[in-house]
Formats: C-alpha cells, structure tokens, sequence
C-alpha cells in the first residue's frame, strides 16, 4: 500500500524508469504479442522470454519493468517466471551448456561427462564460470536418446559425446571460448 | 435428496454438494487441507481421501478425494476402511517431511489445523530422514508475521489472497517441494483483508503480528461472542484476553454478516483497548486550587450526581461508537430534550431518512444475500474504505457469472478452479458510480467518476428510466446523450438482473442530494422486483442505535450553535471526541465557557483532557452492550473481561444501580422496533452458565501461579450467564446462547467451526443471529415520493471562479477513531494530502507535491459565523486523475472537522500565498 | 492449381513417407509427392464424415495412453456459432525421458504435421492451432515456422481456406521448459501463460478448455497419422497393424545397442524385432538386462517378454505400457537402482508442486533411492519406498505425472529385488 506521498512520488519515477528501462525492440516484440491475447496475462511466458532472448536472463528490474509494461502484477509475473526452468532468474554466461541428464544419456556415460566439464570450469552444476563465459546447466532428457549421450550448446545440439575425439566435437562448436574450454576437457579427460 | 451410504450407514443429503461438505454436515471426521468452505475445493492436498465403490459387488473400492466427488444418489464410500486410513496416514507422513517441527516456539500450536489434522490421520512416527527444504521468511508489514519454513503448500493462502479477496501481491512461486508463498518483493500486503491469512492458514506460516506481541497460548485466552466495533457492519468477534490485556480478535463465524471473514481494521484495530492513553481512574478539575484529583468510585459518582442536580443549561452528547445502553442511560438521566447526537445536521437526516426507508419502504440486505447477487450498482461509497467487509462481499458477487456458466456445463459451483477456468474474465456487472477511484475499480464493468450534479443527473436518469418504460424525449445536449447512454447500460443489467442490488453509504461530506437519489432508485428498483437489496453503509458502529434513540433528531450542529450562543453550563459527553467534528482553536473556544465538561470515555481524547469530570468507562471489550449495524440490525456483544481499575461501563456511571436486564428491559420500551431486545440476552436463570475460558486452561492453581500459588478466585459477572472462569459449558453444548469461543475435542483451530455449524456453512449453531430491528419494510410503492430527493446538487454559495467542490477520500485505516490510534494500524494511515487531478491542477498552476492550502467559500456557517477566514495548515497536492474535474478530495477526518459538516467548497493556493478568488 | 492426383498405391511407410532430416520437403515438393491430398479429400466431406473415418479407423492417441483419437473428438460440443473460438493444440513437448519420435517426425516432415493439423481443425471445426513445442526444439521451429508460412503463403492457413469457408491459423507456442506441460491440462495453462498445473476432469478440455473453449490436444505423431487415413480410408490403415491395433507407430530404441534410432514399424512388432532386429541387438560386451518399453515412465520388462507385440493391450496385459513406443534398454553393467534414481529424481524436479503425493511423495523416494545407491540405505527404507508407491499411485495424485513415477520404482522393486538388498547389505553399490 502506498501511503504517503514520497512513496507514491518514488513509486512514479521508479515506473518511469523501469520503462526505460526495456529496449524500444523489446516493447515493439511484446506489444505484438499482446495484441494476440485475450488477456495481458496470457503473454507472461512468451514475454519473459522475449526479454530473456536480449538479455540471456530475467533481472529483477527487467521483470518489474515487464510487469509494469504489461500492466500485470509483478507478483503474477514473478509467479510464472520461476515456474518454468528455462526462465533464468540468475545472471548466466555468455555460453549456455546443457549437457543432457536424461535417463539414456546417463546409461551412456553422461555423469562422468558432466564431471569433467565442472571440472574443467571449475563451477558446481548450475554455476557460472569465473570468467562469467560459461554455464553449466543439465537438462532433463534432450529428445536426441538414439545419438547419447548428447549436450546442447548455444541451441547446437552436441551428439554422440561419448568416445569422440574432443577435436570432432570443435568441428562443431564455432567458439573460442569453447574452444579453449574443450581443450581444458581434453586435458582432463586424458 | 441423494441417499449415500458411508462407512455401512446411509445418509440422506443435500443434492449439489460435494462430500467433504457433507462429511462436515454430518460431524464425519475427515481431515482435509486445501478445501475450505468459503474457498472450495481443488483437490490439491489429496488428505481427504476415502475409498469409493462402484457397485454394489466392488469390495476393493478406490481412492478418491471427497472433496472433489459430488454426491449423487446411491454412492457408497468409506472412512473408515484401512486402505483409505493408510492412505491418509501416507499423505500427512509426506505432507510432514519438509515441516520444521518447531511446535513449542510455533504461535500456531495448541490451535494449529495441521496439529488436528496430523492427529486425526494417525501419523504418529517421523520416517523420512533426509534434510528437511528451507526457505527466507520476508517482511509483510505491521500485521502478519511469515514463517514459510512450516508452509505444507495448501495453496490456501493464494487461494484466498488472490481469488477471493482479489488481492494481487502474494503468490505461489518457484514449484515442485520448493514452492514459496509470499510477495514478490518484501513489504506490506497491500490487501485491506490480509489478516485473514492468519485463519486461513492451517499452519503457522501466516500468524498475528500483533498478537506476537503480546502472545498468549490460546488455552490461556478468556473470549466471548462480541461484535466488531469498528464500522457499521457490525462483524461477529472473538476478542480473546489474558492479565487484562486484550490479546487478538478472530473471527466469529455469523452466516449472513461476515462469513468467515473480517477486515484488518477490524482485525487489528482492537490494540486501542491496551492503549497507553486508556483512562484508569475517575478525575476532577479543581478550578480554584488549579489541581485535579483522582476520586474513589463512591466520589465519582457522588461528584456526577452534584453536577447533574440542575438540568437547566444541561447538555449532553451521545454517541455513535457507544453502545444503545450507554447512550440509552445518558438520555434517561438528563431527559431526551437535552440528549443530541454526535452527528452533524446532514448526516442526521441522512439516517434518519435511512431509518424511515427500512420502516416504511425496503428492509436492508444482508451480505451473503449481496455475495448471491447478479448486479451490483455502487453509488458514492467506497465501501473498501469505509465498512470494508461489504467490498469483499461485493467481490464474490462478480463471480456468480461464471458460476451459472460453469452450471451450464454441470460443473458445481464448489469446483473452484474448474469454475474459474470456465469463467475467465466473464463478471456479474458492478457499476460504480463515484466522483473518483474506488478500491473495486479493478472488477468494475463501468466506472463513472464525475462530478457530483453529474453523479445525480445519472441517477435520476436511471430512476426516470426505471419507473418509466418510456424514458421521454431524448435530451440531445451532449453530456445529457452520454448520461444517457451510461444510464441505459446501467438499466439493462438490472433489469435483466435476477437480483440487483444497490451499494452505497453515508458519510460526511457526501451531498446529501446524491444520497437521497440512491434511496430512490433503491425503492424504484424494489418496487420492480422484490428480490432486489440495498446495503447502505452508515458511519460508525452504533450510528444506526443513536439515530434511533434520538427520535428528535437533536444533532450535533445544534450544539455547536447552543455552544457558541453559550447556553450550556453542563456538558455530558459519552465515548465521543468532539475535536473531529470542529477545529481545535474553535472547539477550546466553544468549551472555554463552559462550566462543567463531564466525559466518559475510555480513552484520554483532546475532549477528555477538557473535563472537569473525568470517568473512565469500558471498551466493548470489557462491557456488554448492544450495537445496531448498518442493516438495522441489534447484536449484543458479551463482555470479554472485566474491567481493570476504576474503569466500568459507561450505563454503571450513569445508573449506578440499576441491574442491566433492566436496563435492557427499560431501552426496550422506548421504540416498538426494539421490542425484543430482551431476547438477545439469554435469561439470567439458565440452567447452564457457559464459559469464558476454555477447558484446556492452564487450570485456575496453574494460570496465576507465576504471581501466585494461591488461586484467584475468578471474577463473577452477575450481568450475564457467562463465567470468567472455565466452570460451566464449554463451547456450544448449551445451544441457547452463543459460544463464547469455538472447540471441540480433537478440533483446537478455528476449523473446529465445522463441528458446530448446522449442516455445512451453517450458523454457529446457537448463535444469535442478532434481532432485525426492521425486517418487515412495508413495500408501499406509494412511499416512494418525489420530494425526498432533487435535481441538483446544491451549488457553490456564491458564483465566483475556481471554487471546488471538497469531498472526503476515506481511508480504512485512518478514518476509524479507535482504531486508528493502534500502532500498527498507524502505520499504515496514508499522509493527509489534497488531491485533484492533472488537468484541475495544471489549470490552477499547481503541480504534484506540492504545499498547498486551501480556504473556503464565503458561506454562511449554521453558527453563523464565516469560516472564510480560517487558516489552513499547508497539505502537498497529490495528483489522481480519476478525479472529477471540479472536485477536490481531503482527508475525510480533515474535511469532517474543517467544514463542521456543512457542504464545502473550496479554493486551492500555493502555500505562502494568499488564496483570492 | 497444381495439385497432383491422388496417388493409387497407399504408402507402405505412411507416417515417414515425406521424411527427410537432411532438408525436409518445401511445400511443393511435398504436394508433389501428394502432401495436402489427404487434407483435400477432408475438405470435400463434411466434418462428421471425417470424425466417423477417424473412429473407424480406431486410430489411438501416440501421446501415451491410447486413447482413441475419434471418441476424444467426438466429445467436442457441435459447433453452433462459428465465430466462437475453438482450439487444436500440437503436444509437442516431448519431454518424456527416453522419447525422441515426435522431434524426428517435425524436424523431418513438417507439413505432415500441419496437414495433420488442418484434418483435425476441419473435423472439430477448430479456427486458431498452437504447436507447443519443446524449448530445446530451435531445429524443429524453425522448420514448423517455415513451413507454416509457406502454408499461410499459399491460403492454406488463415481465412477460407482453399477457398472454402474454413478458417484456420496456426501458431507455435515454444515452452519455457517442463515435463508438466506435457499433460494437456498444464499445457493449457501454459498455453494461457499460467503456471503449468493441471485442471482437474471434468470438464475435459474438449468442452471447456484453452481459455474456457472447447480444446483438442492430441500428441504430435497423432496428427501424422491423419493425411493418410482420410486418403486411404479405416479398412486400409487396421490393416497395416500386425497385431490388434491399427496403422503403424514410430518405434525407438536407446541405450547400449548397437543401433539406437527410430523406425516406422506395424503397430504391434514384437519387442523382440525391435530390440533384436532393427536396433541391432546389445552392443558388444553387453547383456540386456531389462528395458523398460515406452518411456521412461513406464514398468521395467525383462528378456522374457521379448516376443510381446509391441502395442496397447499387449503391452498392458504383462505390467507395463506402450507409453511412446521409445524403448529405453538397460544392460547389465549400469546399476538398475542409478537408473531408477535418475528417473525418480527427474519426476520429483518436474512435479509441479500442486499435489502433496507427487511434490514430498518423490523427493522422499529419490533421497531413499540415492542412499541406497550411496550405500548407506537400510532395509527398512524399502518398506518406505512401497508406500510411498501406495501413495502416488495411480488415483491417488492429481495428475498422471507421478503414477508415472512410480512405474520404474515399482517394477524396479520387483524385478532387481536383488540388487535393492545387495546394495542395503553390502552398503555400496556393487556396480561401482
Ligand atoms: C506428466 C505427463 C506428461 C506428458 N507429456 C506428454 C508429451 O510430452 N507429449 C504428448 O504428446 N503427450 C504427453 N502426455 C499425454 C498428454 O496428457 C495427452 O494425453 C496427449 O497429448 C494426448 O494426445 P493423444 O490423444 O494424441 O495421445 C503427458 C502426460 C502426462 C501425465
Ligand atoms: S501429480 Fe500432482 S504435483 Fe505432481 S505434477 Fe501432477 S498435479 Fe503436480
Ligand atoms: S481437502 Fe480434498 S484434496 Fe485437499
């Protein structure tokens, strides 16, 4: 409840700057969306990601701002935003990884994998490399079973990880920063 | 009626519920979570689960929840079976996991839901050993402690937060074992029904904020069956008090009033009874030696008599926060010709016509009828503000839409998230018609904020249009074609309505003219359909119960005359702070000449610190007394404690001793309409006394064994049948009188309401609905004259430029005297500022923030005095822009007091300079 | 317009005919090889002609449980007022562990999926679809949405289509990533861009689903089905079937065989073809230990009932369930206890908190299950773990998520006693 006047006063600008605070792209992008839907609140998860798309994650002031554009209830927003695993809530890295944990990866090899890649980052399993390039986040099973075990980085799908030469995998993978990393994995893998 | 057989024994029930609802009609025990009767079920806790058959052969059954199972004819269930009592015991067991099992320092304990439910499933022995989730508690303001740690995920809190009292800031967030229920941010629940929380929770993740402070286990609580002092709804209590302080209030379930359900001001506003500024002890001022001196009772009294002896020049002033036998008692004693109301002439004939309308041409509506309703018109009230507990009716009102919907499709009403996903944006229509925002704008079909004479305009349009199937010539003028318009929409939704009903209030401040044409288009729409109500929210808690003594319509205004004509030497003043009706300069001016102020009040007001005679009277809590509410209905609400120190009731100082049955009796005898007052009080030669205290006591030896190994002997009440004490019948068994508090074995929570209703949702069993003082309304079409309302808003008093019309913006904390002295509630009083919207104040160069002050039109004051001249102290301007144009919003109290009731208009100036015209 | 004819001969493959991952057909490529004929040959009937092809064809739903494609439509109310809306949902989420078809087929043969679609909408007299699809799906979306927009392009999607007075768009809805909107009434939650909960049945979504409309979701591979059913009519798909059900299904296998991947077989090939034959029996140095047939919640099956038929009733009548038809193998050096924690502890992150079985029931079983595979279970924690199955068990939740949980624990109980003990009594896991 807002109830004296500075509040309310702090509370205007605020508004005015977490509308600034979305790019003109971003608002252009949501506001087609929600022309689309009944109801504002029917564009909570296609908006999240929009914003999510030009900022690798969700900040608490990019979703008040969000909430505030779509004239929604930040306590609505927020709700559905942590609902879901692909909203991030957290800053991540430049570079996504998502090695697979589904059950067929698993049968192929893929903790050991996903050890050797924490390793060679030197993060626990859903941190961020110190560099802040890096993220580690293991999805539950990737729809790709017949090539396990499998990653996806930076939307590429990585298959067959098991056994393959960590220069195969770079054929791949067009990153630098990948590539310094897989070779770190080589490294330790040997 | 469906016939089903449970556990080998068949039933007969009602048709359309569910059978958990049924269950709880027939005192079945079965535990459940998520359901609730006032929320429904969704079937997410999955702890009321029985066994059901498909046939007659099938001897395995299967599980199913009882909560989501309509009953229908012919079904056989069980309870009892083992695989739906392993079930059970299974789903608590996991249900329990996460749980910190923090009982001893838990504020829930020994009344806690899950307690009951874990022991009604027999989960006896904790498995799981694995580490138990932890989560952040947030800060959620003055009144509602958070502790998520012990949160089972209910999903009630949501459930009630958003669905039904529409707020929009708590929520459910993250999901799986880690849901977290809270705001997105810290800070204060923005909803003016949070406190409810507290009940809602079947655990100890929301508790009493306040009553932490000075917390209590509720076996240790003494309560009694009292009534909400706080507005006009007149809410059913359980004040509930240990060492003479009182600890909480919670609610106290009444069918047609608030359900299960009250406000926070309502909730948290009690704290006044401890207030540091409560009167203790008789005073007198000593004029001569310049001292004052405390006297003995015998004094007192003695000292009251003395002043009293020459009724000449005797004035006294009643009061609308008191009750009918305190009021009653103060008319008696110095004769009805002396005897005036605390309200000003406006406000008087506003109840007055208020009473004369439920007499002679449409009793009041109660609100479960208001939450039955299909169309809601809401006129110059914001009841969120003012007499809260009507907003939330309103609120499930707009859901009845999609309730007969879901019907459609034969889904029951009590299938809460199927009804809500049928329903979607679909709302029974609320109109609003107001000269600004309201706090159910969110749920509004149409919102008409404009000026008062245009508020008026459109009712009468729609008065015209209802009583006339042929509304006349169109008026072509082009804010008479809008008005038309408006007009019309409004007429088709309650012509089509089943059940219209129309909302709105008095209040200072508001024209009387827009008041009286609500009262018309009520009594129009009534004429055309029976079914259609009208709920009228009046100032304060007993304002109805005053109006009706002062049957002579003697107001405050009058007074305020008499005062400055100086022809009073004595003043009574009973429970009433004059310096909310008049600015303090004026008002020491007025009493400076007055002899002898006496005041009884309960609390050291600006008024009391004039008296020469000073009497500490009881709070509600600590007295007996009868209310009328809003609807004209009489409750008495049962003393809780006993008053400390020289405190007693205000009827003991006036009629030291007359027994309070008779005082009853006497005040019955007044009016035909309070006739059967008497009845609301059981007779004093029941066979059962019933008690205060709960059985579960710490026993008498035990409770003052920290002062005192001796017992203490309890104090008696010989007023009523009620013990201060455990001794006599605990709860309801005595069904001729109301509980004094709500338990049953095995039931410690506030669910234990279940055991006592009559049948599922029913009354408390027992309970005094309370007496309607005008429940016949004699429906004469004839009544309905056109002289008790106008065209026109009475305008400004000279036509000079810029003048604004003042209306009060009310506010549900600030507004209320006794508990907006409460710390917590304080907290939450929004600064005084003047409000006017964007375009007002950029034509007067004003901008947002601010100082500005404001002085009032050349008017001719009833003193007949100017008030032209009276300073101002300087306010920031705030900008809302669903403000009229020509109106100007004040604080209500500020407004209250500047104008002395009187219609005002004003005009704005920077501060620092001076306002011309 | 350029329309080839019919083709005379029906398709052996009728599901992969258009399938290449490679590059999937443009749209006139696939009207080439006779795409859209069978929408076309929808179109010329009116719908209930199309919905009794449909049940005759006793077409059952591939999205898990089979159910009958024709009666779920069937309970759609009649359409009495055009303008009202109706919806057709896609359920490509595909997020059931060990399942991989449906992103084959779309990224495969997009317009299949649409042609599939636009059968559906006719026959329901649905005007606005979603696909809603799988977050980590970008290959399949950006096929779909070419492909729609070829579609849209060519009147095929949008506003009287082919000139008739059918109307039709589609969009797709990309998932923010949970198994939950899997089941179609979280999926339309999330669809409205809520929290995917579940709404409890009734009222199904057909009557009162996608914002309060009458709604079909059926499962991806469903659709494929369609084109050619209505083309080559219900006698010619039964009789594609080699057991009781009909047309063919899109099989898969993962784990240590030789050949992982995915094929359109009858419905009804024996596990043992499958396993056997076209995934090319276990890898070398391998035993099959057990597999469990339809996902991975699904009940474990042993070596021996190798020779079922690989379709609904078959499948249900020795303890477990078609589910998606990817067979997930287990040989014998993984740990069978890993492998349930690893699916447990799956189910318990994607519950979605509604229910307290499912939300307490699973995390208690997968820290049960990973104290014993860290050896420091107890054999009491057994006991436990079969009631927690008592209480998730089917009926007993609010959804189906996690009955489905409990079918690898349940089996797995059953079937690897043995190891369960082993790893209890010697308090390590005997395959480390
Ligand atoms: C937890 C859960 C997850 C599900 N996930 C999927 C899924 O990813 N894809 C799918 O097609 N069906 C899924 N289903 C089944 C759907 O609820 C639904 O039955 C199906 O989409 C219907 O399609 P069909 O009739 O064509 O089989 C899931 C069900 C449950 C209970
Ligand atoms: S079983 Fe219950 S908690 Fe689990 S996913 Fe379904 S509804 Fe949610
Ligand atoms: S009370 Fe029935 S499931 Fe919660």
């Amino acid at each position: 409840m807002t109830n004296n006047l500075e509040d309310q006063q702090q509370i205007q600008t605020d508004k005015q700057q977490l509308q600034q605070l979305l790019s003109v792209q971003e608002k252009n992008e949501i506001d087609q969306l929600l022309a689309h839907y009944p109801q504002p609140g029917g564009a909570c998860i296609d908006a999240l990601a929009i914003v999510q798309k030009y900022r690798g994650w969700v900040s608490d002031q990019a979703i008040a701002a969000l909430a505030e554009h779509m004239g929604i209830s930040l306590s609505e927003l927020e709700s559905v935003a942590t609902f879901y695993n692909l909203i991030f809530r957290l800053p991540v890295g430049r570079v996504l990884m998502h090695p697979c944990n589904g059950i067929s990866c698993q049968l192929l090899g893929y903790k050991k994998i996903q050890r050797q890649l924490l390793c060679a980052l030197q993060i626990k399993e859903g941190e961020t490399s110190a560099d802040g390039q890096i993220t580690l986040i293991s999805l539950p099973c990737l729809g790709a079973c017949d090539k396990a075990p499998v990653m996806l980085v930076r939307e590429a799908m990585v298959n067959g990880l098991e056994g393959t030469s960590s220069e195969s995998l770079l054929v791949n993978l067009h990153c630098s920063e990948l590539e310094l990393l897989l070779k770190q994995f080589k490294e330790s893998a040997l | 009626m469906p016939e089903i057989s449970i556990d080998g024994k068949t039933y007969q029930v009602a048709a359309g519920k569910n059978l958990l609802q049924v269950c709880q009609g027939l005192k079945l025990q079965l535990p459940y979570f998520c359901w609730h009767p006032a929320l429904d079920s969704v079937g997410s806790c999955r702890q009321c689960a029985v066994l059901m058959f498909q046939n007659d052969e099938d001897t395995r059954g299967r599980i199913t929840m009882a909560c989501m199972t309509g009953v229908t004819d012919g079904q056989r269930f069980s309870i009892q079976a083992n695989s739906a009592q392993k079930f059970r015991q299974l789903c608590i067991e996991a249900t329990m996991t996460g749980h910190p099992h923090d009982c001893p320092v838990c504020e829930e304990a020994g009344e806690c839901h899950l307690q009951d439910m874990t022991l009604i499933s027999g989960h006896i022995e904790r498995r799981f050993q694995g580490p138990k989730r932890t989560h952040k508690n947030q800060y959620l303001g003055p009144f509602i402690n958070h502790e998520m740690n012990r949160c089972i995920a209910c999903y009630r809190c949501v459930r009630y937060y958003r669905d039904y009292s529409g707020g929009t800031d708590l929520n459910v967030f993250a999901s799986r074992n880690n849901v977290f229920f809270g705001r997105a941010q810290e800070g204060v629940l923005e909803s003016e029904f949070s406190g409810n929380l507290v009940e809602v929770c079947p655990t100890g993740v929301f508790t009493d904020r306040t009553y932490s402070q000075h917390y209590s286990r509720k076996w240790d609580l003494q309560s009694a069956p009292a009534v909400c002092v706080h507005c006009s709804v007149g809410c059913n209590i359980f004040p509930a008090e240990r060492d003479g302080i009182l600890r909480r209030v919670t609610n106290r379930y009444h069918p047609d009033i608030n359900g299960y359900f009250l406000c926070d001001r309502g909730r948290f506003g009690y704290d006044f009874v401890n207030h540091g500024k409560r009167t203790e002890h008789a005073w007198q001022r000593n004029n001569s030696k310049q001292t004052t001196e405390q006297l003995n009772a015998q004094q007192a009294q003695d000292s009251l008599s003395a002043y009293l002896e020459n009724t000449e020049q005797l004035l006294a002033i009643g009061s609308s926060r008191s009750s009918l036998e305190n009021n009653f008692c103060l008319q008696s004693l110095v004769g009805a010709e002396n005897f005036y109301s605390d309200n000003s002439t406006e406000l008087e004939t506003q109840l007055q016509r208020l009473l004369s309308h439920y007499r002679d041409t449409q009793p009041s509506s109660d609100l479960k009828s208001l939450e039955t309703s299909d169309t809601v018109l809401m006129i110059g009230a914001d009841v969120t503000q003012s007499a809260p507990r009507i907003a939330l009716s309103i609120r499930q009102m707009i859901k009845n839409a999609g309730i007969a919907k879901a019907a459609t499709i034969g889904v029951a009403y009590w299938s809460a998230a199927e009804v809500q996903n049928i329903r979607q944006d679909l709302k029974s229509p609320l109109h609003i018609i107001s000269s600004h925002s309201t706090r159910l704008d969110d749920v509004a079909c149409s919102i008409d904020n404009s000026h008062p004479q245009q508020q008026l305009d459109l009712i009468n349009k729609i008065c015209s249009m209802l009583s006339d199937d042929n509304p006349g010539a169109v008026d072509s003028r082009p804010d008479q074609i809008s008005i038309t318009d408006k007009a019309t929409a409004i007429c088709q939704h309650l012509l089509q309505a089943e059940k219209p009903f129309i909302v709105t209030g008095i209040h200072t401040g508001q024209p009387v003219e827009l008041f009286l044409a609500s009262l018309k288009l009520s009594a129009i729409l009534y004429r055309r359909n029976k079914h259609a109500g009208l709920i009228c929210a009046v100032p304060w808690v007993n304002s109805l119960g005053l109006a009706l003594l002062n049957d002579r319509q003697q107001h405050f205004d009058t007074v305020l005359q008499r005062l400055e004509q100086r022809t009073v030497k004595t003043l009574v003043i009973l429970e009433t702070d004059l310096y909310r009706y008049c600015p303090a300069k004026k008002m020491n001016q007025l009493l400076a000449d007055v002899a002898n102020i006496i005041v009884l009040d309960h609390l050291i007001t600006p008024t009391a610190e004039q008296a020469d005679l000073l009497l500490p009277s009881a709070s509600f809590a600590e007295q007996h007394g009868s209310w009328v509410n809003y609807e004209g209905r009489a409750q008495n609400s049962v003393k809780c404690f006993s008053p400390a120190q020289q405190r007693r009731p205000a009827y003991r100082w006036l009629t030291a001793n007359t027994p309070f049955h008779s005082i009853v009796n006497d005040l019955s005898g007044i009016a035909e309409c309070l006739n059967e007052l008497p009845s609301l009080y059981p007779s004093q030669s029941a066979d059962f006394h019933s008690a205060r205290k709960t059985v579960r006591e710490s026993g008498r030896s035990a409770l003052h064994s920290y002062i005192d190994i001796k017992d203490i002997q309890p104090n008696s009440d010989p007023e009523s049948n009620y013990q201060h004490s455990q001794e006599g019948v605990a709860s309801n068994l005595d069904d001729s009188q109301s509980p004094a508090y709500i338990w049953s074995p095995g039931w410690n929570s506030s669910e234990s309401l279940n055991q006592f209703q009559d049948g599922e949702s029913g009354a408390i069993q027992g309970a005094q609905p309370g007496l309607l003082l005008f429940s016949k309304g004699q429906t004469d079409s004839s009544l309905v004259t056109a002289d008790q309302s106008s065209d026109s808003i009475k305008g400004p008093p000279a036509e000079s430029k810029n003048l604004l019309r003042a209306l009060p913006y009310q506010h549900i904390f600030a507004d209320e005297e006794l508990s907006s002295c409460v710390t917590s509630i304080s907290q939450l009083c929004p600064r005084d500022t003047i409000k006017i919207n964007a375009a007002q104040a950029s034509y007067l160069d004003l901008v947002s923030g601010q100082l500005v002050t404001y002085s009032f039109a050349d008017t001719a004051h009833s003193l007949g005095e100017s008030i032209q001249a009276q300073s101002t102290a300087a306010l920031p301007l705030s900008i809302d822009d669903s403000i009229a144009t020509g109106v100007v919003l004040l604080p209500a109290l500020l407004l209250q007091r500047a104008a002395m009731g009187d219609d005002c208009w004003l005009r704005l100036a920077v501060a620092g300079e001076r306002a011309d015209g | 317009m350029n329309i080839t004819q019919a083709p005379t001969l029906p398709p052996t493959l009728p599901l992969t005919q258009h399938l290449n991952l490679q590059q999937p057909l443009d749209l006139p490529a696939y009207r080439q090889q006779g795409g859209y004929l069978g929408f076309n040959a929808a179109l010329e009937q009116n719908s209930t002609a199309v919905l009794q092809i449909i049940k005759d064809s006793n077409l059952r739903g591939r999205g898990g449980a089979g159910f009958p494609t024709g009666m779920k439509w069937s309970f759609v109310p009649a359409a009495t007022d055009t303008s009202e809306a109706r919806y057709l949902v896609a359920n490509a989420d595909e997020m059931e562990p060990g399942a991989f078809k449906d992103r084959w087929l779309m990224e495969g043969s997009p317009h299949q999926l649409i042609e599939g679609m636009l059968i559906a909408a006719h026959t329901i007299c649905a005007n606005v679809g979603y696909i809603f699809l799988r977050n980590e799906y970008t290959v399949a979306a950006k096929r779909l949405q070419q492909a729609i927009d070829e579609c849209r392009s060519a009147g095929l999607l949008g506003k009287n289509i082919q000139g008739s007075s059918m109307s039709f768009d589609l969009h797709i809805h990309t998932s923010a990533g949970r198994y939950i909107c899997g089941e179609e009434t979280a999926l339309i939650n999330a669809l409205e861009g809520k929290r995917a909960i579940p709404r409890a049945k009734p009222p199904f979504p057909q009557v009162a689903g996608l914002w309060g409309k009458p709604t079909i979701v059926n499962n991806v591979e469903t659709f494929y089905n369609l084109p050619n059913i209505v083309l080559f009519g219900a006698k010619w798909y039964q009789s594609l079937g080699a057991h009781e059900d009909a047309g063919t299904k899109i099989y898969g296998v993962s784990g240590r065989v030789k050949h992982p991947g995915l094929w359109e077989l009858p419905m009804g090939t024996s596990l043992r073809e499958i396993i056997e034959q076209h995934a090319g029996g276990m890898s070398d140095g391998y035993q099959l230990r057990a597999y469990q047939p339809g996902g991975g919640s699904t009940d474990f099956l042993l070596p021996e009932h190798l020779d079922t038929p690989m379709d609904y009733n078959s499948i249900g009548a020795i303890g477990s369930r078609m589910g998606t038809g990817t067979v997930i193998v287990l040989d014998d050096k993984n740990c069978p206890i890993d492998m349930i924690l690893n699916l447990v502890s799956f189910f318990a992150q994607e519950s979605c908190g509604w229910c307290t079985p499912c939300r307490e029931g699973l995390p208690s079983a997968s820290y049960l299950l990973a104290q014993i595979e860290d050896g420091r279970g107890k054999m009491s924690d057994l006991d436990y773990l079969q009631d927690i199955l008592q209480l998730v068990s089917f009926g007993n939740t609010f959804c189906a998520l996690a009955p489905g949980a409990a079918e690898p624990l349940q089996s797995g109980l059953k079937f690897f006693k043995r190891e369960f003990e082993q790893h209890i009594e010697q308090q390590c896991c005997p395959y480390k």
